[in-house]
């Protein structure tokens, strides 16, 4: 046969050709087998160790909640709060605070300058009207609508005088702010 | 005739019968391993990645729901109470506007400032104010009020009203002097939030619990300014007969 030398009849070495062939056939059947089976085998078992680590994972997450449920009063609480600070908050953010506005006007004229009137127009602007005993303070006031439409005051963007009179109580004057 | 029939020639498209007969089995196994990956083993695969979903799924919340327990266990419930206060404090409780009245009233008589009138129909309040206030659970209950006292007192009292819970707010503030006294005309209005605000426990973050920074400093801020109660006698009081003889009756 090494030879490449085959005397056997013909059917004889088709006979040997097909047992040969039904042994390869065999082992690659074997084999294919052999690899199905391990399919299977991996497929069911990685299954089975994923519902195993599903029903841990549930189990944990039961113990998690009930111990959640427990502390159930706070939860709401902290909630609550949490929603009502942000209400709040957002509405106390836009709030506008005349205290520190009037006390802003207050300290802005001099001592001599009495104020009466006093109007919030918008939260942008506010009209006041002052008394003056003595006609030379009136330049105190000019002098200080001057220094606000220079810029000088960081507090307001522009002033102006909108009328004097000269009454029995001496010079009262009306002036229009307007805040930055 | 029956063997006839059933009986294949030697040679089947040119090659043995009996060697086709060889492979016959084999074909017929990869059918039905065909099969089965199709109705068997696919299935499973795609049973593991849902399954694997699920572990997921459930070991996030976990994960989260652990992660609120540890702050929950950690809080001062104390303070948490405290805050609560605060905040409930700093809305009216009750959706009246002349409860406000009482308030403003009460914190009026600290500096010698007398309620010479009041409307409950104050129009419309300003609409930048409204417009900033989209949040639709608060309503807004404002109160048209005119004050009477000392005149050097008139800073005092209205920082006073800025810093009283329920938290008010000034919308408008026009002041008239004469001598030593103030008539002081001002819109003021405050919030109250309905009970029938919804708080859903279910779908909670950690992020819903705890205060930001500046929600924190707005507790502490709110925590400075004095609380005045509200007087609900006003609304509640009962309804009294007197039985009094009719003087024109003969």
């Amino acid at each position: 046969m090494k030879e490449g030398l085959n005397l056997l009849p013909s059917v004889a070495k088709f006979q040997a050709a097909k047992i040969k062939l039904k042994k390869r056939v065999n082992f690659v059947m074997v084999i294919f087998l052999v690899f199905w089976v391990l399919l299977a085998v991996i497929i069911f078992g990685w299954l089975g160790l994923n519902s195993y680590l599903l029903k841990q994972a549930e189990t944990k997450n039961a113990k998690s909640l009930s111990n959640y449920k427990s502390l159930v009063t706070n939860v709401v609480l902290s909630k609550k709060n949490k929603y009502q600070a942000k209400l709040v908050g957002q509405v106390l953010k836009e709030r506008f605070e005349y205290g520190s506005l009037i006390k802003k006007i207050t300290d802005f004229f001099p001592e001599n300058v009495t104020l009466e009137n006093f109007e919030i127009k918008t939260k942008k602007q506010f009209i006041l009207d002052g008394v003056l005993t003595d006609g030379k303070d009136m330049n105190d006031v000019e002098d200080k609508v001057r220094d606000i439409n220079l810029g000088l005051y960081s507090d307001f963007s522009s002033a102006n005088i909108t009328s004097i009179e000269i009454g029995n109580r001496g010079w009262s004057f009306e002036m229009e702010v307007n805040l930055i | 005739m029956k063997e006839s029939f059933f009986k294949l020639p030697d040679k089947i498209f040119g090659l043995e019968k009996s060697v086709l007969i060889i492979f016959l089995f084999p074909f017929g196994l990869l059918i039905i391993f065909l099969i089965s990956l199709k109705f068997v083993l696919i299935p499973k695969v795609d049973e593991i990645g849902t399954v694997k979903q699920k572990i997921n799924t459930i070991t996030t919340n976990t994960d989260k729901i652990n992660e609120q327990v540890r702050y929950l266990s950690s809080v001062d419930s104390e303070e948490l109470q405290k805050n609560a206060e605060y905040l409930d404090n700093a809305v009216l409780r009750n959706k009246q506007s002349y409860l406000l009245v009482g308030i403003v009233r009460q914190v009026a008589n600290k500096f010698d400032y007398q309620v010479k009138s009041f409307s409950l129909t104050p129009g419309e309040v300003k609409t930048e104010d409204t417009e900033a206030t989209s949040l639709k659970d608060m309503k807004k209950l404002p109160v048209n009020l005119t004050l009477y006292g000392p005149k050097e007192k008139n800073l005092d009292l209205i920082s006073a009203l800025e810093k009283t819970l329920p938290i008010l707010f000034i919308d408008k503030y026009d002041v008239t002097t004469a001598g030593d006294y103030s008539e002081l005309n001002l819109v003021v209005y405050s919030y109250y939030i309905g009970d029938e605000t919804n708080i859903d426990t279910n779908d909670i973050t950690l992020s819903d619990l705890i205060l930001s920074s500046d929600e924190l400093a707005l507790v502490e801020k709110i925590s400075n300014f004095t609380k005045i109660e509200e007087n609900t006698d006003m609304g509640t009081s009962e309804f009294q007969q007197y039985q009094r003889e009719n003087p024109f009756s003969l």
